[in-house]
C-alpha cells in the first residue's frame, strides 16, 4: 500500500545573480520529482549537499508550503503523528528536557505519561528536568529522539539526525531508532550523507545528485533493519553498492 | 564548597558611606540653606512622610508613572512586533517611529497640555508618547532576530497559536521586554515629575516646584531621596526579580 505518494514536485528558490546583487534568478531545485513509498518502508535519500533533499523534508513536513505539485499522506498525520528529527537538535532552550517533550505531545501520550516514559528509557530519567544548556551533544540528541516518538508517529523524517555525534555514541542513537522505528511501524524517510548509515535504516536507497535533484539510483535493501552500523551484513551490501555502481557514487 | 567573598559588599557600602561623608562634609562648610546636610534631609524625610503630604504626592506621582508605563509598553509591544512581522507597515511607520523618537519631550507636554488642558489626559498621553517609540524599536528588533528554526517545530508539531506564541516567541522576545521596561521605568518617572513640574497641581514634580519657589533645598532633597528609594525597591523587588523569573534558563 502506498503511504507517500510525491507527483510532479517541483521548487525553486530566488538566489541572488552572482554579478549583480539587486538582481536575482530562478533556482530550480527540485523538478518533477515522482515518488511512491509504501507503508512502513524506510527510504534514505543519499547525496551532496545543497540538492534539496533537506527541502524535500521540509515540504513533507508541511513547513515549506511553497510548491509546485501533488504530495498525498495516506496514513493519520494530524493529532502529531507526524514527527522529524532535525540535523540540529532544535529543543527550546527555555525548557527542560520533559517540558520540550510534553509541548509536542497529544492528549493520549500525556494521559499515558508517555514524555516521562520514553525519557526514561532513552536513558534520561535521571535529567527530565535539566536544561539542554546543561546537556550533552548526545543527551539533547536523545531528547529530540524522544520528541519524535512520544506520540508513536505514522510518518518520521530524519534529516541528517545523527550527523556531528561521536562514532560510539551515534552508532547507539541509530540502533535505538531503528528499534523504535520498527516497534511503531513508522513509514520514514531519512537524509543522509553516510551511505552505512543508510544502508542501515534503509528497506531503499535513493542515490541523487545535481541541481535540480536527479534520481540516479532507486535500490532496493534486503537485509534486515537491525544490524549495527560496523556488522558484516552492513559491510556487504556496502561493498556490494560501492563495486557495482562506482560511476553513481563518484557523480555524488 | 563555594567561598563567599564579601568584598563586592563591602566596596559598595564604602561607597556610599564616602558619598555621605563627603556630603557630611560639605554641608559645613558651604552655606547651610542652599546646601542641605544629610541629617536635615532625612529629618525632612520623617517630616513629609508622617506630617506633610510625601506619602500621598508619591502614589499619585506613582499612579501616573505606572499608567503611563502600561501604556507605552502594551502599545509599543504591539506595534514593535506588527513593524517586525508586516515589512510594509514597518516601511510606512519607520518614519513616524524616528520622529517620535526624536520629539523632545517637553515639546509634547506642552502640545498637550495646550490641546487638552492641564490635565491628566494630556500628561499620561505626553509621556506614552515619548516613551512607546523606543518600547516600538526594541521589540521590532527582537521580533526580527526571532529564530525561525524553533518555528520548524511549530509547524511540524501543529502547535497552536497560543503554544506558538507562548512557548516560542515570548521566551525569545522577553529579554528586549525587560530592556525596554527597565529602561522605561527609569525614563518615565523622570519624564512625570517634570510634566507634573509643568502643569499639575499634585504629585512629586508639583511639590519640587513649590520647594524651588521657596529655595527649600532641605524637602526637595527629601522628597527627591525618598522616591529614588521607592523606584530602587520597584527596580529591585519588582523588575529584577521578573527578569530572572524569565531568564533563569540560561543561569542553570
Amino acid at each position: 500500500m502506498i503511504d507517500i505518494s510525491i507527483k510532479n514536485l517541483n521548487k525553486s528558490f530566488l538566489q541572488p545573480d552572482s554579478e549583480n546583487k539587486h538582481k536575482y534568478n530562478i533556482l530550480q531545485i527540485i523538478k518533477d520529482l515522482n515518488l511512491n513509498i509504501k507503508q512502513n518502508e524506510v527510504v534514505s535519500f543519499v547525496g551532496p549537499s545543497g540538492i534539496g533533499k533537506s527541502t524535500l523534508l521540509n515540504i513533507l513536513s508541511g513547513y515549506d508550503k511553497q510548491y509546485k505539485g501533488d504530495i498525498s499522506i495516506n496514513r493519520e498525520i494530524n493529532n502529531k503523528k507526524l514527527s522529524f528529527i532535525f540535523q540540529a537538535h532544535n529543543l527550546l532552550p527555555w525548557l527542560t528536557s520533559i517540558e520540550n517533550v510534553k509541548l509536542i505531545s497529544n492528549e493520549e501520550s500525556l494521559k499515558n505519561d508517555s514524555p516521562s516514559k520514553i525519557l526514561n528509557e532513552l536513558g534520561l530519567g535521571d535529567f527530565l528536568n535539566s536544561y539542554p544548556n546543561n546537556l550533552s551533544g548526545g543527551m539533547k540528541r536523545r531528547v529530540s529522539i524522544a520528541r519524535a516518538f512520544v506520540n508513536e508517529p505514522n510518518i518520521l523524517l530524519m534529516d541528517e539526525p545523527f550527523v556531528s555525534l561521536e562514532k560510539p555514541l551515534a552508532n547507539e542513537l541509530r540502533e535505538k531508532t531503528i528499534e523504535l522505528i520498527n516497534k511503531n511501524n513508522v513509514t520514514a524517510i531519512l537524509v543522509t550523507h553516510d551511505l552505512r548509515e543508510a544502508i542501515m535504516f534503509s528497506d531503499r536507497i535513493i542515490f541523487c545528485n545535481e541541481k535540480p535533484m536527479k534520481i540516479l539510483l532507486d535500490k532496493e535493501i534486503n537485509i534486515k533493519k537491525s544490524f549495527s552500523y560496523d556488522s558484516d551484513e552492513v559491510d556487504e551490501v556496502y561493498k556490494n553498492i560501492t563495486m557495482n555502481y562506482p560511476n553513481i557514487l563518484k557523480a555524488m | 564548597m563555594k567561598k563567599i567573598s564579601y568584598l563586592p559588599s563591602l566596596i559598595r557600602f564604602s561607597s556610599f558611606l564616602s558619598i555621605f561623608i563627603i556630603w557630611t562634609i560639605l554641608s559645613i562648610f558651604v552655606d547651610h540653606r542652599l546646601f542641605a546636610s544629610p541629617i536635615d534631609v532625612v529629618k525632612d524625610i520623617n517630616y513629609h512622610l508622617f506630617e506633610g503630604e510625601l506619602i500621598s504626592d508619591t502614589i499619585i506621582t506613582l499612579t501616573r508613572a505606572g499608567t503611563s508605563f502600561f501604556i507605552a509598553m502594551f502599545l509599543g509591544s504591539i506595534i514593535g512586533y506588527l513593524l517586525a512581522r508586516y515589512k510594509n507597515l514597518d516601511y510606512f511607520f519607520d518614519s513616524w517611529v524616528i520622529i517620535g523618537l526624536n520629539i523632545p519631550a517637553i515639546v509634547l507636554v506642552i502640545l498637550f497640555y495646550i490641546w487638552l488642558g492641564l490635565t491628566e489626559l494630556a500628561l499620561v498621553s505626553a509621556v506614552v508618547l515619548n516613551k512607546m517609540p523606543i518600547v516600538i524599536v526594541n521589540i521590532r528588533e527582537g521580533t526580527r532576530s526571532l529564530d525561525k528554526s524553533y518555528f520548524h517545530i511549530s509547524s511540524v508539531y501543529q502547535l497552536t497559536k497560543l503554544q506558538t506564541f507562548t512557548k516560542i516567541i515570548l521566551p525569545q522576545l522577553y529579554p528586549y521586554i525587560m530592556t525596554s521596561a527597565r529602561t522605561g521605568l527609569s525614563l518615565i518617572w523622570k519624564i512625570v515629575l517634570v510634566f507634573e513640574l509643568l502643569g499639575r497641581s499634585s504629585g512629586i514634580g508639583f511639590q519640587i516646584q513649590v520647594f524651588f519657589q521657596f529655595f527649600d533645598i532641605s524637602s526637595l532633597l527629601a522628597y527627591s531621596f525618598f522616591f529614588i528609594f521607592i523606584i530602587l525597591i520597584i527596580e529591585n523587588y519588582i523588575m529584577i526579580p521578573i527578569e530572572n523569573r524569565a531568564t533563569h534558563w540560561r543561569k542553570q
